[in-house]
């Protein structure tokens, strides 16, 4: 069995033993993933540079409880990120859904036209309109957030092998409805598979 | 080919973030990088003050012994650069395409393809495939009377492209005047040579030892995709010919095989588990 060790926890536990380089990388590995986590939760810019700049608080903070038994460390700092956020709109008693907020769903029936590059594009987005909730946050997680099957699967408490099946299943789905709208609404278009 | 990458950049587009994230360079990261830093010192350098430095040391001191030991043996070097280059040739990305299936098309004038039923039972029954879909629509074409089109796609097939069209005029003498056009179904794997050289070698290992073993390598590997084990039947056969036949099914709950236009709703949650 191929075991896979989490490169990020070699750091954490050169950080917490006082190693300043280690926590350099670690800080330049990490902060990709919280600032486009942030980005897609949060309007101003202002608010996302802040949030970023919490959530690295709060990961220096927690920095020595983390335990890579109980899961990795990108997993464990996006759940700091999810709960800087939820405290952000808490803070300033914004009447949006919390859950919404902290799972990137509100992106996929915000507005949004602005970036609808053509037709396809848009019935995508109608398509995933009508898509359940879960199926929704899975596809944002893994094509908004970029994250990985297994750190989706740590966020939200499933098993890794059901959040492929349901991202790879919604994906086909997505693509046949997709396919038969087209055929409906672009009759002389010819396959071209 | 219209392909699932294609759905997946959309999706990527769709999710995009709202707000430009907060760049990792430029001089307001650089700041919050160093109010990073200084909470981490606040917390953990102080407790050890030279660990960092230590490591580092350490680590510089015996990266110059290692280099120093290697520039004395030129032939370690070369080797050393080699398996550098190897290393970097096996992380770049490289893709390559699957066989699938085909797509037999069909085209005859309007209203003239009374038999469509026959044909696509005949095709399916001739080409043994694993799972069929039939389109059949009315194409209004520019400059062009209405055409009604036809087609089949066919995935897991016994068939060789080219190979049916004229089995089809045969069977079906209406389609002496249709335009008949055969598309293999390809799909695209992209991966880095790393994993291709190891699905090869995988591949390899299959052959090389016996059934009971190969089928057991295979289980393990379905295990390591997410498959469970009541999904998955695997069965290898050594045949008379030499060659070793693989048949791999895999259980597609909630998925009906008759009928594509009453499957179930596969989006949601409760028939996806």
């Amino acid at each position: 069995m191929l075991i896979v060790r989490d490169p990020l926890a070699r750091r954490v536990r050169q950080a917490v033993a006082g190693d300043r380089r280690a926590f350099t990388r670690l800080y330049r590995e990490l902060h990709p993933l919280v600032a486009r986590f942030i980005a897609r939760r949060v309007d101003s810019r202002a608010d996302a540079e802040e949030l970023v700049a919490e959530v690295f608080r709060r990961v220096v903070e927690h920095l020595g409880g983390f335990d890579p038994s109980r899961g990795s460390v990108r997993a464990w700092v996006l759940r700091i990120a999810r709960n800087a956020v939820i405290d952000h709109y808490r803070t300033r008693k914004s009447p949006v859904a919390l859950e919404a907020i902290a799972d990137g769903l509100r992106e996929t029936t915000g507005p949004l036209d602005h970036l609808i590059a053509d037709e396809r594009t848009r019935q995508i987005r109608e398509i995933l309109a009508e898509c359940p909730e879960q199926t929704r946050q899975l596809l944002a997680m893994r094509y908004g957030d970029g994250l990985r099957h297994a750190e989706i699967a740590e966020l939200l408490g499933l098993r890794e092998s059901a959040v492929r099946k349901r991202i790879s299943r919604a994906i086909s789905e997505l693509r046949t409805r997709s396919r038969a709208l087209e055929d409906e609404q672009n009759p002389e278009v010819s396959h071209a598979l | 080919m219209r392909s699932e990458p294609l759905i997946e950049a959309r999706l990527r587009e769709l999710h995009a973030p709202r707000i430009e994230p907060s760049p990792a360079h430029g001089e307001a990261a650089d700041a919050r990088e160093a109010e990073a830093l200084a909470a981490w010192s606040q917390r953990y350098a102080n407790a050890r003050p030279d660990a960092g430095q230590r490591a580092a040391s350490g680590r510089g001191a015996s990266l110059l012994g290692v280099l120093g030991v290697f520039g004395r043996h030129r032939l370690a070097v070369a080797l050393a650069a080699m398996l550098m280059a190897i290393v970097g040739a096996c992380v770049l990305p490289t893709s390559y395409e699957i066989p699938l299936g085909i797509s037999v098309e069909i085209r005859v004038a309007a209203g003239e393809l009374d038999s469509a039923q026959e044909i696509a039972n005949y095709v399916q029954a001739r080409s043994n495939a694993a799972e069929v879909d039939v389109l059949m629509r009315e194409v209004v074409g520019a400059g062009s009377g209405p055409q009604f089109v036809m087609m089949i796609r066919l995935w897991d097939h016994e068939l060789a492209l080219g190979e049916i069209e004229l089995e089809l005029r045969e069977q079906f003498p209406e389609l002496e005047g249709a335009e008949i056009i055969e598309t293999p179904l390809e799909g695209e794997i992209e991966t880095i040579w790393a994993r291709r050289l190891a699905n090869r070698a995988f591949s390899l290992s299959l052959r090389e030892v016996d059934v009971e073993q190969a089928r057991a390598q295979l289980l393990l590997e379905l295990q390591a995709q997410g498959f469970e084990d009541d999904e998955v039947v695997v069965e290898v056969r050594d045949r008379e010919d030499g060659q070793r036949e693989v048949e791999v099914q895999i259980e597609r709950r909630g998925f009906q095989a008759d009928g594509h236009e009453h499957d179930p709703p596969v989006m949601d949650p409760a028939s996806l588990d």
